[in-house]
């Protein structure tokens, strides 16, 4: 009877220790890296720590026979300058812990794309396809490691067995000390678009025309003592640059070219086709310039993420780029709901662009006071003056403010040019001839474009965007917007993305 | 000792895992306006023109600080085939009530937007609501609705 009970005690015990580890292992591990991190780390040449955030909530995990990897992205302030004299173009940061019996082993690494290369997984540190650099570093800055990647394939340095390329040539040594000096042509090579019409589709294509020389330069980099290869020819390469015609191209295509992808947007064959559709219509760029004027100057990346259950999308900065994310968890929305989103981050991202331009929030004021152009500066300036920052309960912010009282005649037409691609004919079908609700007013596909575009725009039950208030309640319409809006989910699987 | 700690193993496992997709409403309409009728489409077949045959329903959510966004349950009584959101109900007695974890007027009143959202969200959660005005001789339609909400952009 004893040796039953205590056998029964066993039990419980065990059951109770499953359940507690069952229930709070990844919370462990994720304080667990955030204490390691916060007690290590020193501000240094690569790090400052006033420059950069990291979101504890966001990080991915990779697991394998011996552990598992935690891969958190650093969320660069406007302040930060990159230090490298290298490399100017895009780069990625990411604090790696990795978890070996009970242990947290913690480095830094900054992955640096080549030039013109292709980057779309690397915003993930996946390495698959990628063609760069990747400096590894401790908590205190000391740089551990360089290694070079080609086509997503470790480089051997050490013996040589590389045919060094400009952009390999281009790699920032840290730990290398031999001289050499790289000479690089450098090439325009222009393509002229022309245009396609066939059977009343019609579609570009670009045609190479010619290469422009256009000069040489001289670098000098740094390869390891033990190194032994040599640089192609030498050290002689070309560098070829795509140049696009002035007179062919419009300056749509220009800005839309321009927008990168990261891998999870570029992957998700729904959202990218909506975004293809919305290019082929000049969509985000018309809306933009609908209102700011000549040209959208926002250098945008766009991505996929986990944004949790409550937003349908963010629009954040890093430097000078800006990068709109989808939540992944908010795709199951109609096709026209999702590119509604994309119209109103990508007018997020045009205003934090001028407010990069600016200098900053600090510098807004004086900025746009000696500014020689339009007033568009000024204006943004008085809102933020005005409104502040959106502040989850108590005000939706000056950009929400500005947008609402400005874009939603642009983004309600931007709706319209989408909806015959985006929207399903038996839906068309459904709500034409139909009626608002239980009300006698027929269904209009402006206002249901209208009241699309309110979404998101609307602020909060007790806080609305002053535009909303007098705009739609103080009219008696908030609730034919809502029905309108509401009638959005009735689409059909096929034009969701879920 | 050996059956003990399988099956030991197996129901923590299924513990760990478990997730329940069917969730029940009760709804007790305290505020007018809050229950919006859709009205029937122009191209319902079905002739009957009373609950839940009548259009169908947008259950809204009252607010218990008025700061949350717009939350409801909704359902449409005429759905062609193509439509994501098809039409269904069960007859039920109101016994159910007591059989089923039914989250009611003030489950919603103690829990914030976030935690309602997160609780009903999601492509598989299936979930039922009883109109607690609809109730007549112990018996009441509980019809499938679905959830929708505003969220931030």
């Amino acid at each position: 009877m004893k040796k039953l009970n205590n056998n029964l005690s066993l039990f419980y015990i065990m059951i109770i220790f499953l359940f507690m580890a069952c229930k709070q292992e990844k919370l462990n591990d994720i304080d667990i890296i955030k204490l390691n991190f916060e007690s290590n780390f020193e501000s240094s040449l690569q790090f400052k720590s006033e420059e950069f955030e990291i979101d504890w909530n966001d990080f991915q995990v990779e697991k394998n026979d011996y552990g598992s990897k935690f891969i958190f992205p650093l969320v660069y302030s406007t302040s930060h300058e990159l230090n490298s004299e290298y490399f100017e173009s895009e780069y990625y940061t990411f604090l790696i812990a990795e978890k070996l019996n009970n242990y947290f082993d913690l480095s830094m690494v900054v992955a640096y794309p080549f030039e013109g290369t292709l980057t779309a997984g690397i915003g993930n540190m996946d390495l698959s396809g990628y063609y760069g650099l990747i400096n590894y570093y401790d908590l205190l800055g000391n740089n551990l490691k360089s290694e070079v990647y080609e086509d997503g394939g470790l480089v051997d340095i050490e013996n040589g067995n590389i045919e060094t390329n400009n952009p390999f040539a281009k790699a920032p040594a840290i730990i290398c000390y031999h001289e050499m000096t790289v000479e690089t042509e450098h090439y325009v090579d222009w393509y002229q678009q022309v245009t396609i019409v066939n059977n009343g589709a019609t579609t570009y294509i670009w045609v190479f025309v010619e290469s422009e020389y256009v000069g040489t330069t001289y670098e000098t980099i740094y390869y390891p003592e033990e190194c032994s290869y040599s640089a192609p020819g030498d050290n002689h390469a070309e560098i070829h640059v795509s140049g696009y015609l002035d007179f062919a191209v419009s300056g749509a295509d220009y800005w839309e070219e321009e927008i990168c992808k990261k891998a999870a947007f570029a992957n998700n064959n729904c959202v990218n086709g909506i975004w293809e559709i919305m290019k082929q219509n000049d969509v985000g760029f018309e809306t933009l310039k609908n209102f700011l004027g000549s040209k959208p100057l926002a250098e945008l990346c766009l991505d996929i993420k986990d944004l949790g259950s409550t937003v349908n999308g963010n629009t954040q900065k890093s430097g000078t780029s800006i990068t709109v994310s989808l939540n992944s968890n908010k795709l199951n929305r109609s096709k026209l709901s999702i590119a509604r989103t994309l119209l109103h981050e990508m007018i997020h991202a045009e205003l934090y662009s001028m407010v990069i331009e600016a200098g900053g929030y600090d510098q807004l004021q004086s900025f746009a006071a000696n500014y020689q152009g339009e007033d568009d500066f000024m204006m943004l300036w008085e809102y933020y003056e005005k409104y502040g920052d959106n502040m989850d309960g108590v005000r939706p912010g000056w950009q929400h403010e500005y947008m609402a009282e400005y874009y939603i005649e642009y983004i309600a037409q931007g709706l319209k040019e989408l909806h015959p691609y985006l929207s399903s004919q038996a839906f068309i079908n459904y709500r034409t001839g139909s009626f608002v609700g239980n009300s006698d007013i027929p269904w209009s596909w402006d206002d249901f474009f209208i009241a699309l575009a309110w979404e998101g725009l609307k602020g909060e039950e007790l806080n609305p965007t002053n535009a909303y208030q007098i705009e739609v309640i103080n009219k008696g319409l908030e609730e034919i917007y809502k029905f309108y809006a509401s009638a959005a989910i009735e689409e059909s699987s096929t034009n969701k993305c879920y | 000792m050996k059956v003990i700690f399988t099956l030991f193993f197996v129901l923590i496992f299924n513990y760990c895992n478990a997730e329940s997709d069917t969730l029940y409403i009760l709804y007790q309409e305290i505020y007018p306006n809050y229950i919006v009728k859709i009205g029937k489409h122009k191209d319902d077949p079905d002739s009957r023109d009373y609950y839940p045959f009548d259009g169908g329903s947008h259950y809204k959510i009252p607010s218990s600080t008025g700061s949350i966004l717009d939350i409801s349950f909704n359902f449409n009584s005429y759905t062609p085939e193509w439509m994501d959101n098809q039409f269904s109900y069960k007859i039920v007695n109101e016994s159910i009530l007591k059989e089923k974890n039914f989250k009611d007027r003030s489950w919603f009143d103690a829990h914030t937007y976030d935690e309602i959202v997160e609780t009903f969200s999601g492509k598989d959660k299936v979930i039922y609501l009883i109109d607690e005005g609809q109730i007549k001789d112990g018996k009441v339609y509980m019809v499938r609705v679905y959830f929708s909400y505003s969220a931030e952009e």
